[in-house]
This record gives structure tokens, sequence and C-alpha cells, in this order.
């Protein structure tokens, strides 16, 4: 499964994964805003967006052992079982 | 009591034994980092910044491996094909004061519709401007009317509306800077997004 975010963030989520959206704040003039997403299971493949780039660590993804503050790039975080 | 303590130590195991981070360039081979907020619960300041790495998250100071010969491993080079497409911006032009494209910006219009039919699940998001000339909400109206003149195209050729969004931003976001009141043929456009 996968989608883009109206900030031009995109994702792609493996099989048997389980991944949330807990913020999403976009103000589309500004481009600037907050994105939370947590990772539980399975694995996430993320490209950065304009969220990202608006400020050090708008952009956070949480797994059950860390938070990371994503600044600009590309990248998976898996979470086997 | 024991079934209590060893509950608790399979979770921490299982927590500790798993997530682990990839980190790549991006498509125009820019180099990112991520930051190691919290790790265990204790924050720290560690930062991931060796693209082509994999390291193992948990520890207050994580070490990244380089991918090296073996690269990705099949799943995960599954996953980033499975990526969307970046993105892509068409911007397409209007004459003086009206919601008439340039003859030159018809034939982008044929350029939007094939990008969004290559797309499966494709959102598009339709940006009217204007240029300075004529009032703030004279401009306003007509920034609309240009984004829905763009959308109304897109419905006459079968697209769903509901995938579609339309906005007018005015003279606020002028392309080519100008002082008020002056023509700008860059000015006077649509941008579409589609995603």
């Amino acid at each position: 499964m996968s989608l883009t975010f109206i900030d031009n963030t995109r994702f792609a989520v493996g099989p048997n994964s389980q991944v949330s959206v807990s913020q999403f704040q976009y103000d589309r003039t500004r481009q600037t805003g907050a994105f939370v997403t947590q990772v539980d299971r399975g694995s996430l493949a993320v490209v950065s967006g304009k969220i990202a780039k608006s400020g050090r660590d708008a952009m956070k993804v949480r797994t059950p052992n860390t938070l990371l503050g994503v600044r600009g790039t590309k990248f998976i975080v898996e979470i086997p079982k | 009591m024991i079934r209590a303590g060893l509950t608790a130590f399979l979770l921490l195991l299982s927590g500790c034994a798993s997530s682990s981070l990839v980190l790549l360039p991006d498509d125009e081979g820019h180099h990112g980092a991520v930051a190691v907020l919290e790790a265990g619960g204790k924050p720290t300041e560690a930062v991931i910044a060796d693209s082509n790495s994999r390291t193992k998250l948990g520890a207050t100071a994580p070490v990244s491996r380089p991918l090296g010969g073996k690269g990705l491993r099949k799943d995960e080079a599954a996953l980033l094909g499975e990526l969307p497409p970046p993105a892509r911006s068409f911007l397409l032009y209007f004459e003086q004061g009206t919601a008439t494209l340039t003859p030159q910006s018809v034939a982008v219009l044929t350029a939007l519709r094939a990008e969004i039919a290559t797309r499966t699940g494709p959102a598009v998001e339709v940006i009217g401007h204007t240029d300075t000339v004529g009032s703030e909400e004279d401009n306003d109206k007509l920034s609309s009317l240009r984004a829905e003149e763009v959308l109304n195209w897109l419905a006459a050729q079968g697209l769903d509306r509901s995938i579609m969004s339309a906005v007018g931003r005015g003279e606020r976001e002028l392309k080519e800077p100008t002082a008020d009141k002056v023509a700008s043929p860059v000015n006077r456009r649509v941008e579409v997004i589609v995603r």
C-alpha cells in the first residue's frame, strides 16, 4: 500500500504492518506543518516532503523503542515480529 | 509474579531485538539524516547521517553499518518499488484579465491528462493566480475562475471531481515579483499538482 500526502511526503507500507499517523498539520500557503507517524509493526518506506523541510524535526516517526526526527531524506523503518 | 516478570522480559527482548533504520539518498541524490530524539525512553542527541547504511535502533549511541555489497534485502527493494512516483507540477498560462488559456498552454493540458492517467489513485490540486492588474478582490475571483476552468476541463475529460480541488490565491503569490497594476504573463497562471 502506498500514498502521497499533500506536502508531497510519500509512504509505502509493507505487508502485515501496523502504521498510524498520529498528527498531520499542514499550512498549504506557508508550506509548514507537523507530522508524527507511529510504526508499531512491519515496515514503512518514506520519502519526506515539505513538512520535514519546514522546521527541525517537524516530521517525526515513532517506533516501539525510539523517536526519530526526519531531516529531509529517504529511509525505511523496520520492526520485525 | 514469575509470569508477569517473564512477560515483561519478553516484551523488553522483542523491543530491543527489533527496530532498524535503512537510510538512503533521495531520488535527486541528496543525502539526508535522521535524528534519534529518544531511545528506550531516554532523550538522545544521536544523528544517523550515513547514506546507504543500516542502523539498529534502541541504543542511545546507535552504530550505522554500510549496506555494502549485499545491499538491500529483497523485501526492502520491493517496498521502495512501491513508493508512489514523486508529485509532478504543471503550469498553465492565461490571457490578460480572462480565464482563457494561452494557445501554448492548451498543449500542456494534454500532457497533464496523460500524467494523471499513468497514476493509480491520483489526486489533483489546482491553484489559480493572477498578476497585479485590477483590484485584489477582482483578482481573487479571477484566480478562482482560472482554477475552475482547468478543473472543469479535466472533469469534462472524465476525471472524477472528488479527486480534484481548485483554489484561487489572487495576486498573493507572484511568480515574478512586480509593483501593483503591472501586467505579467508569467504571473497569470494556474499550477496543477498531480500526486
